[in-house]
């Protein structure tokens, strides 16, 4: 099969956002259960972390990625005739968008110069 | 296109019987759903536990209104029941429990530990 189908690399990143969600979700719980009670201080100093903030820009984006290929899916299923469709996709697109956008604004907030 | 097709559907959710292969996928697709749902909750929680002490302690108080519990089971049933059905995809792409009697013993296994996950954590975090 090769990448360059549509299908293929849609259902390849669907995997890889997959795998990644998991791995930072199921980490940040298991650094919540070692460092309980999570403080403030402690939890801010976490995401504050350079390294933390790109993983956890790296974990909403591949969460956005994965919703839009996962909704597109229930969409193209559920939502007929066509037009409502187009519309709903296009709505999806713009809240993931704006969500990307509020999130970045939150971490620029966090980057120290 | 014109059907010509006068077989009748039958489509009443309540009278079809999903086998339970079926039943593990459309929870996923529900959870997914709801998990799709609760994104602006988590960047809004992110964003007040970050903005300050009193932002934090808010954030976690929010976590004790009775019916942000119930929202927060729902949320958490989506998480375990996405993340054992993924993981069960994940393994079926890769050719592991492919056969019909796999494929349901699994599919049985994620609907039921996903549900005794949610209850244990509820039981000891939420409620």
């Amino acid at each position: 099969m090769s990448l360059q189908a549509q299908g293929m690399r849609t259902w390849l990143l669907q995997r890889l956002t997959a795998i990644y969600i998991a791995i930072y979700f199921l980490s940040l719980i298991v650094w919540c259960i070692f460092n309980s009670p999570v403080t403030y201080n402690s939890w801010y100093t976490l995401i504050s972390q350079p390294v933390v903030l790109v993983l956890t820009i790296l974990f909403y984006l591949s969460v956005l990625i994965h919703a839009w290929v996962g909704m597109r899916d229930i969409l193209v299923d559920y939502a007929k005739p066509t037009s409502v469709r187009f519309v709903l996709l296009t709505g999806l697109a713009f809240a993931l968008t704006a969500m990307a956008t509020w999130l970045l604004l939150i971490v620029i907030g966090l980057v120290k110069v | 296109m014109k059907s010509i097709d006068k077989r009748p559907k039958y489509l009443n959710l309540f009278k079809i019987r999903l086998p339970i292969t079926g039943i593990a996928s459309i929870y996923h697709r529900i959870s997914g759903l709801i998990l799709f749902l609760s994104i602006p909750f988590s960047i809004y929680l992110l964003q007040l536990s970050l903005s300050s002490e009193a932002g934090f302690k808010q954030a976690l108080t929010v976590f004790s209104l009775p019916w942000v519990k119930l929202i927060l089971v729902l949320f958490l049933w989506s998480f375990v029941h996405h993340l054992f059905a993924g993981f069960r995809f994940l393994l079926i792409d890769q050719n592991i429990g492919v056969s019909l009697a796999n494929a349901r013993m699994s599919a049985r296994f994620v609907v039921f530990a996903a549900l005794v996950v949610t209850l244990i954590i509820s039981g000891v975090w939420i409620l």
